[in-house]
C-alpha cells in the first residue's frame, strides 16, 4: 500500500497498525510512513485514559462523536487529528469549537471514502457535512486533512482524484495541497514547553 | 441519429483509465455499466446524459474511455467513485486524456505491462504471484476470498 500511495504522489502517508520494521525499510523505497493511532473512545475520560497508553512517537486521532465529546477531546493534549466528522451528528461542530480547534492546532480530517464508496442520501450527507467544515475553515482556520481510510489498495486514491473528490463540496486546488501538508506542519511547529506532570512532589507556590 | 458530417459531430475527449487489480480481466462492457452506475449516482441522469460516457476499449491493464468535449473532469471525478465492476472491487485511476484515441494508445504502449505471473509456494499452500513495476507483488491464494497482509524483508528471502 505504501508504494501504491508513492505512485500515487504523495511523499509520505500515516498507516495505522501493522509491523514498524516493514515501515522503516519503507523510507528507502521513497515513502515515508508515520506511524498513527486512532482512539474510537465514547468518553472523553476513556480517551485520555487511551492517550496516555499510546506509544510516544504516534499522531494520535480520535473519532468524533457528540459536541461535549469533541469540545473535551480537543482540549486533551496531544490529540492531533479529530476524524470521522461525517458519521457524527449534524450539531457535532460548530464556529465556537471551530476557533478551539484553531487555537490548539487539532487538525479535522476529511475523509474521502464516503465519497467514494457510499452513494445517494449517505454521500449527500457527506458533501453537506464537508461544506459546512470548509466554511469554518476558511473563515475561522481550523486546521484540515485529507484522508482516503483505505484498508487496501483499491480504496486509494491519487492527489488529482483528491482534488477532483474535494471539488465537489467546493474545495480548490490551492486548498488541497495545504491540507495535504497539514500533517507535516503540525508535526514541525514549535509549541510552547508544557507541563504534563512531576516527578516528584508539587514544588511550593511560595 | 444517422452518422452526420464532421463539422456537425460532437467533439469528444478521451481518458485513459489504469485498472486496479490489473490481473483481473474485464471487458469493456462490464466496465461501461460500472462507469455508468457511478456517474448517474454521482452527478445524476441530465449532467450524464450531457457526458455520453463509454469505455471504447480495454487492455493491457488499461482502459480508454470518451466523453464529449468540456465533460471529461466531471467523468474523471466520476472514474474515481467507481468501486466495483460485475461484483468484483475495482478501481480506475486516471493517468491521461487526449482529443484522440491514437494518442491515449500509443501512450498505453510506453506504459508499464500488466504484471507478469508466477507460481510459488509459500508455508504449504500453493499461490499466483503477481509482480509488477515499482517492487510490487500480489500473491493470490486459489479459493480465498479474504485479504491477508504479508511482509517479505530481506531476512525472509534468505531464509527461503
Amino acid at each position: 500500500m505504501a508504494l501504491e500511495c508513492r505512485e500515487l504522489g504523495y511523499d509520505s502517508a500515516i498507516a495505522l497498525g501493522g509491523d514498524a520494521l516493514a515501515r522503516e525499510e519503507l523510507g528507502a523505497h521513497g515513502i515515508q510512513v508515520l506511524k498513527g493511532y486512532c482512539i474510537e473512545e465514547k468518553s472523553a475520560k476513556g480517551v485520555t485514559a487511551a492517550c496516555r497508553r499510546a506509544p510516544g512517537d504516534r499522531i494520535i486521532m480520535v473519532e468524533a462523536g457528540e459536541y461535549a465529546f469533541n469540545r473535551a477531546v480537543i482540549s486533551i493534549p496531544g490529540i492531533k487529528i479529530l476524524r470521522g466528522l461525517w458519521r457524527a451528528p449534524s450539531n457535532a461542530v460548530d464556529h465556537v469549537l471551530a476557533r478551539f480547534a484553531a487555537q490548539r492546532r487539532v487538525a479535522w480530517d476529511i475523509e474521502l471514502n464516503p465519497l467514494v464508496r457510499t452513494r445517494g442520501h449517505a454521500r449527500q450527507r457527506a458533501i453537506q457535512r464537508y461544506r459546512d467544515i470548509l466554511m469554518l475553515h476558511r473563515r475561522l482556520g481550523v486546521p484540515l486533512t485529507i484522508s482516503t481510510g483505505a484498508a487496501s489498495v483499491l480504496e486509494q486514491r491519487g492527489v488529482r482524484d483528491a482534488m477532483r473528490l474535494c471539488a465537489l463540496f467546493g474545495m480548490g486546488q490551492e486548498e488541497v495541497y495545504r491540507a495535504l501538508g497539514t500533517m507535516g506542519l503540525l508535526l514541525r511547529e514549535r509549541r510552547d514547553v508544557e507541563v504534563i506532570g512531576w516527578a516528584g512532589d508539587r514544588p511550593r507556590s511560595d | 441519429m444517422g452518422r452526420r458530417p464532421p463539422t456537425f459531430r460532437l467533439k469528444r475527449r478521451y481518458l485513459l483509465a489504469r485498472i486496479n487489480p490489473p490481473w483481473r480481466e474485464f471487458e469493456a462492457k462490464e466496465l461501461y455499466s460500472a462507469v455508468m452506475e457511478a456517474a448517474t449516482s454521482l452527478w445524476g441522469d441530465r449532467i450524464t446524459a450531457c457526458m455520453q460516457p463509454s469505455v471504447v476499449t480495454v487492455a493491457r491493464g488499461y482502459a480508454i474511455l470518451r466523453c464529449t468535449r468540456g465533460e471529461d473532469e466531471r467523468l474523471a471525478t466520476a472514474i474515481a467513485t467507481v468501486v466495483g465492476a460485475n461484483r468484483h472491487p475495482v478501481s480506475l485511476r486516471t493517468v491521461a486524456r487526449s482529443g484522440t484515441i491514437l494518442s491515449l494508445k500509443r501512450r498505453m504502449a510506453r506504459m508499464p505491462l500488466k504484471g507478469e505471473r508466477l507460481a510459488i509456494e509459500r508455508g504449504g499452500r500453493a499461490m499466483e504471484a503477481v509482480r509488477y513495476a515499482g517492487q510490487k507483488i500480489d500473491l493470490i491464494e486459489e479459493g480465498i476470498k479474504n485479504q491477508e497482509l504479508l511482509f517479505f524483508t530481506d531476512n525472509e528471502l534468505e531464509e527461503r
